[in-house]
């Protein structure tokens, strides 16, 4: 089918991760002839999301991987419900539903229910937010490609804190109208983040030359913050724990605080049908610029040669066809190891979890779309970062949520995080009444951490890391910024692309006979 | 060439503003098969009988006035990448209308809209309202998928069906005005996402996604 695949691009990208679809909206964007595949039948890699049939396809895959090529491991799902739901029950709970509008019961929901339902579901193998005034959304809106994708605000940030969860007061309106704190309390605490807000980059490195080798705990501490601030501060807002550099955690600060009130009442988004899409959306834009999309086509070999006049091109081969490029931008899972130089160092891997839910961990009025940063719970924890969504962004169907764990490997993914899954869930599988919502289901699973930035071997090539663990997508937008700028030198990152309105009436002038595209600028035949 | 919009699709000029609802549409179908066609003749009076594949615009707005109801299309074109089967899902997500377009002088479009129609009823939501257009009907004399084959399935499915001609224009204003019509435009319907989901922009006030003024 695709055996009429032209073979001879300027930018051939293998692999539509977020950094490999940046990279490739960016190249076709400035004109480059692009190729874009992926080995898979579908879009983003680790980055993707599932519905809940892909998932199962997904897990099955990794099962049968044990050479663990697709760099995720450890992989453990679990029911927590019963395979069917049981008919004359399900009758009963009918009727209580007419009774009290205000308060319909619980669905009980079994996993036959799942599978009819697979489609309302988008799971995340990467879940991220987006802080309202970062890089990503910055991008989005700077290159126009924002209008191809919908967000929603996180409507609160939480923390546990005392053995429950509190939501932690973001702006200042949440600082003075919150009851968690004193009058005293929230002068000081108002006072630290104006002035944190108010640091430029020399003033801060100039405030803190003290501060160097002290942690931001240290540093909250001798500017008198009582345990509750020191708390909110270093844990929710700077997303740090106690080891934290003084440094980093002020910086960490300022990036909440100068993306709140921008679009919601926290500096979040979260992307509509989840993280999957962005890559996506990238993707779209490059097809949109003549770029050519081809997905389920593997690879099987990368090498070079040379061409007349001196000049090396990259070659793959895929599908008895050799494909030519000047530049190859390949993901460090699809690329060939023997390309890789150095080997990346040690580093820590990534666990995390997935689970549904048939409530939100904190009731609200309105569906509420959480990050709950959890402290470590104990002393050689690390911090695990929680998200809730809930039907209103396209994960899951009404009465479900799905909560998302992401924390620094330590043991393994259920070890590290299962404990703290149990503080805020009903994990029994059982109908006895519980404050917390029931866990109908989880996953656990750890994914090798890629995301240490790599360079191959051979020139030309250019390797793409995979996801961190970080709670934004600021590092995968900064290199793909890096390597577009190895291949265009000069070239602007990702101009804004025009508006229909303008398309239209610039050729509504000009009558040509093109459409938006120079005579010399032409594709290559197909 | 000159514009040529007919009555159905032209934009509201000075008229006292009616309810206006926006939503977005989306056209799949073979390469080849002029969807391309169809919207530039749609939203721009134009054709092009040598038509590159699509490049830089595969997103294009027009308005349809109905008679208490202004209807916004957001149109998006496929961008060639259902070229080698690599449509990105984020193409139907939120999407309200769908056009799947064959061309009548090719069987082979036809099975490939069924296949489309498919893919629609199984990953787009379930409210998504689509028409299957037969294109090029200025070819007639070519044709290899009867008028009734077609009019059957989209019978069968659901669908609204009309053949249509990019180059005459035949049934091009029409087709949309019939989605235009087939739509909900109840309170709230037309926001691009259901109920506060939005578009970034780079002022700091959101953008109204929702349809009513």
């Amino acid at each position: 089918m695709d055996d009429d695949l032209p073979t001879d691009f300027q930018v051939i990208v293998v692999g539509t991760g977020m950094v490999e679809s940046i990279v490739a909206a960016a190249c076709s964007r400035i004109g480059k002839n692009v190729l874009h595949l992926d080995l898979s039948d579908h879009y983003g890699g680790l980055w993707a999301s599932y519905n809940f049939d892909g998932l199962q396809k997904f897990i099955k895959e990794v099962n049968s991987d044990p050479k663990r090529d697709l760099q995720v491991y450890n992989l453990c799902e679990k029911w927590y419900i019963e395979k069917e739901s049981p008919e004359a029950k399900d009758g009963g709970d009918e009727n209580k539903t007419d009774d009290s509008k205000a308060e319909p019961a619980k669905k009980t929901w079994s996993q036959s229910d799942f599978t009819a339902e697979y489609r309302k579901f988008n799971i995340d193998m990467t879940p991220k937010l987006l802080f309202s005034r970062g890089p990503l959304v910055e991008l989005l809106i700077s290159s126009n490609i924002a209008r191809y994708a919908e967000f929603r605000c996180v409507t609160r940030v939480l923390t546990w804190l005392n053995n429950r969860l509190m939501p932690v007061p973001c702006s200042r309106a949440d600082v003075f109208a919150t009851e968690a704190v004193t009058t005293v309390e929230k002068r000081m605490l108002m006072k630290m983040l104006t002035s944190i807000v108010g640091y430029n980059e020399d003033e801060m490195n100039n405030e803190f030359k003290d501060w160097n080798d002290k942690t931001f705990q240290d540093y909250l501490k001798h500017k008198g913050l009582t345990p509750n601030l020191i708390h909110y501060v270093l844990f929710a807002i700077a997303g740090g724990n106690n080891n934290m550099p003084c440094l980093e955690g002020v910086k960490e600060c300022k990036k909440f605080l100068m993306s709140l009130g921008r679009y919601g009442n926290t500096p979040f988004l979260w992307p509509m049908y989840g993280s999957g899409e962005l890559p996506q959306c990238f993707c779209r834009l490059c097809a949109v610029f003549g770029g050519v999309y081809c997905l389920n086509r593997p690879i099987d070999k990368v090498g070079t040669k040379t061409v007349d006049e001196g000049k090396t091109v990259v070659t793959i081969e895929s599908k008895a066809k050799t494909l030519n490029c000047d530049h190859l931008v390949i993901g460090i899972n699809e690329c060939p190891k023997e390309l890789i130089s150095p080997e990346p160092a040690e580093s820590c891997d990534i666990s995390k979890a997935v689970f549904i839910t048939n409530g939100s961990i904190m009731a609200s009025e309105k569906e509420p779309l959480s990050l709950l940063r959890f402290p470590p719970l104990a002393d050689d924890d690390k911090a695990v970062t929680v998200l809730e969504v809930g039907p209103a962004t396209g994960s899951c169907p009404k009465g479900l949520f799905v909560v998302y764990f992401i924390a620094s490997k330590s043991k393994d993914a259920e070890t590290d995080l299962k404990p703290y899954a149990e503080r805020i869930f009903d994990m029994s599988g059982g109908d006895a009444e519980s404050d917390k919502p029931k866990c109908l289901w989880s996953l656990f699973y750890n994914v090798k951490d890629t995301s240490a930035p790599v360079s191959s071997v051979v020139e030309g090539v250019h390797v793409c890391s995979g996801p961190d663990a970080g709670l934004d997508f600021d590092r995968a937008v900064e290199q793909a910024e890096q390597i577009f700028k190895k291949i265009c030198p000069g070239e602007e990152f990702l101009p804004r692309a025009p508006d229909p309105e303008e398309i239209v009436f610039e050729d509504d002038v000009t009558h040509g006979p093109e459409f938006q595209r120079d005579h010399d600028d032409d594709e290559p035949k197909e | 060439m000159a514009t040529n919009r007919s009555g159905a699709a032209q934009r509201p000029n000075g008229a006292p503003q009616t309810k206006v609802c926006q939503f977005k549409l989306v056209l799949l179908g073979e390469s080849a098969v002029g969807k391309s066609s169809l919207v530039l003749r749609f939203v721009k009076g134009q054709f092009h009988e040598y038509q590159e594949s699509t490049i830089g615009a595969a997103f294009l707005t027009q308005t349809v006035c109905l008679d208490d109801t202004t209807v916004k299309f957001e149109i998006w074109d496929t961008a060639g990448q259902e070229r080698y089967h690599s449509l990105a899902p984020m193409y139907y997500r939120g999407a309200q209308a769908a056009i799947v377009v064959y061309d009548i002088t090719n069987q082979d479009t036809f099975g490939r809209a069924k296949n489309w129609v498919k893919e629609l009823q199984r990953q787009a939501s379930p409210s998504i309202v689509i028409a299957l257009a037969g294109n090029k009907s200025d070819l007639a004399a070519k044709r290899m998928v009867e008028f009734e084959e077609a009019q059957a399935y989209a019978d069968e499915n659901g669908l609204l069906f009309m053949e249509t001609s990019a180059k005459t224009a035949m049934n091009v204003n029409d087709i949309f005005l019939a989605i235009a019509n087939k739509l909900p435009k109840s309170e709230g319907a037309g926001a691009a996402g259901a109920g506060g989901a939005r578009r970034l922009a780079d002022g700091e006030q959101p953008r109204p996604s929702s349809c009513c003024k």
